[in-house]
């Protein structure tokens, strides 16, 4: 007779991969996307060591227009500067979260009213502030070269005039798991989907101004405006699925996209999250070779119960 | 094992929108149309092969008194043959612009569908209220994505109807004024700026229209055209 022990807490593996598009290694361009997984060291004291770790992962699809020529460069500032807000607010948002009941779900834009967790605007500035800074940075290091602008129509260089910040400009998503918690933060065309055991649901913020490729981005104007975010609990949740739009196109419709994150907690539940670990890159690129076409990143979230190890029983 | 549902490469729908007014049978501008179509769809072909992530789908529209499908369902470009378009009647643009737009709505647009390329062909000015037509067209999130393009044949047309069809003042009318250049200004539609709308990179909410970067017509365009007095439309 073999026994579990009951209540153990569940497990958090995240698994994550970027892969470039047939489009852009036709054009001899870099991948677009940009991909951070971190574990963050929650310093809060007279808690236990696991309940210490913060796990985040962000993704990020830089434009790759021509008047976005420094979007892939866009694109890792962003994920870098989403996870360094994550680490700097991570005790107010702790604290924060620990007063919610997890439970209910909470949704919303941050630059509208105000949000149901105080800590979730400054967050915001802060990342959207750390990645124009590193923009304006590298754009210090490496001013614009005549190669770069000359390839702009009149348009495209006067409106690089008024902003420069357009020649980096990214989407971002990222997730923030800690505890019992989640925090979700999304600008852009990206797409969030938590699965629980009962259905899944999609959080991302789009108007009539989001389609055919079009997205809210870091380098427009009242960018903040923008940001859609959830915060809920976990208890039920069996996945937190992430990942760039190259992936969401490759399907015929929303519902195949939207069972990638069914499959693969099926999957995982089957053949363990190994199997995902290995296999996921490969899919990414398969997906982008036969659908879009576009770079593809995504990154999936596994709750899984622990296992207590089997004991044998002679008898 | 791979997860998810069926893949698919994204729809890219090409729409010619032709004027089969009376006056298109003058000067032979109706065959130089029919045969610039049908020379053009092989190199569509081509560029559809070079840009395998997009699925190419061809339609037609005619208008004269009405406006009627020529070639009413998306047709793959491979699938996609020609029959020639016959000329009578008046100049119905606004009823053309209308059609458009049904089209143009979603459904049966779909949100991942690529930027459709519609194209115009008038040697007039419209005989309708086209005013309505084209609002209701704009009024189409993807009327306003699509790239437009207008070729106008003769000098009787009225180009500014075409560019506000065109709603983008980076993209002027094409004057053909003769068989061959009609030949190139199609031929270059369905080639360079479908290959262009093939792999569209991403633009930020808010910027005007299209995300479609058109190539520029290139220097040698008219290199081989001989053309003379009596060919001048």
């Amino acid at each position: 007779m073999v026994k579990h022990q009951k209540n153990l807490p569940r497990q958090c593996t995240v698994v994550g991969a970027t892969t470039i598009g047939a489009t852009h290694i036709k054009r001899n361009q870099p991948n677009q996307d940009a991909l951070l997984i971190k574990v963050l060291p929650n310093k809060i004291a007279g808690v236990s060591a696991t309940e210490q770790m913060a796990k985040a992962f962000c993704l990020s699809d830089g434009h790759g227009s021509k008047r976005c020529f420094r979007s892939h460069i866009g694109a890792q500032f962003a994920v870098e500067s989403l996870v360094e807000a994550f680490e700097v607010h991570l005790a107010p948002l702790c604290e924060a979260l620990d007063a919610l009941d997890p439970s209910v779900l909470r949704t919303g834009m941050c630059g509208v009213g105000k949000p149901p967790l105080e800590a979730l605007r400054p967050l915001a500035e802060r990342a959207l502030k750390g990645w124009v800074q590193k923009v304006m940075a590298h754009l210090k290091e490496h001013p614009f070269q005549l190669e770069e602008v000359d390839a702009l129509d009149y348009a495209g260089k006067r409106a690089l005039g008024g902003n420069a910040l357009l020649a980096y400009g990214a989407t971002l998503l990222g997730v923030l798991i800690v505890g019992n918690r989640m925090v979700g933060i999304n600008l852009g065309d990206g797409d969030l989907i938590v699965y629980t055991n009962k259905s899944s649901a999609h959080h991302k913020y789009e108007d009539h101004n989001t389609i055919g490729d079009h997205t809210y981005s870091l380098c427009t104007s009242g960018a903040l405006a923008y940001w859609y975010y959830i915060v809920r609990g976990l208890e039920d949740v069996d996945a937190i699925f992430a990942a760039t739009d190259g992936y969401r196109n490759s399907y015929r419709d929303l519902k195949g996209f939207e069972q990638v994150g069914t499959d693969i907690v099926k999957l995982s539940a089957k053949k363990g999250v190994s199997t995902i670990e290995e296999n996921w890159e490969s899919w990414l690129s398969e997906t982008s070779r036969l659908g879009s076409g576009d770079d593809i990143s995504a990154a999936i979230a596994l709750f899984t119960h622990a296992k207590k190890e089997k004991k044998r029983l002679w008898r | 094992m791979r997860p998810g549902g069926e893949l698919a490469t994204r729809p890219l729908h090409f729409i010619f929108i032709a004027d089969c007014s009376t006056s298109m049978r003058n000067s032979g501008k109706m065959d130089a149309l029919n045969q610039a179509i049908r020379e053009a769809i092989p190199h569509m072909r081509r560029v559809a092969e070079e840009n395998p992530n997009a699925e190419v789908l061809v339609r037609a529209l005619r208008f004269s008194s009405g406006a009627q499908w020529h070639v009413e369902a998306p047709t793959l470009v491979d699938d996609f043959e020609w029959t020639d378009l016959e000329s009578s009647g008046v100049t119905d643009m606004g009823k053309a612009f209308e059609a458009l737009a049904d089209v143009m709505a979603m459904p049966p647009m779909s949100e991942r569908a690529l930027p459709p390329v519609l194209v115009l062909i008038s040697d007039g000015q419209p005989t309708d209220a086209y005013q309505e037509g084209l609002q209701r067209l704009l009024a189409q999130p993807w009327g306003v994505k699509a790239v437009k393009l207008a070729i106008a044949i003769g000098r009787a047309v009225n180009k500014k109807v075409l560019q506000a069809f065109i709603n983008n003042d980076q993209i002027d009318v094409l004057q053909a004024d003769n068989a061959q250049a009609l030949v190139n200004y199609i031929k270059w539609a369905s080639t360079a700026v479908l290959k262009a709308a093939s792999s569209p990179a991403s633009q930020f909410a808010g910027h005007e229209g299209t995300n479609v970067i058109l190539p520029q017509i290139p220097d040698d365009f008219w290199d081989g055209t001989q053309v003379s007095v009596e060919d001048v439309w």
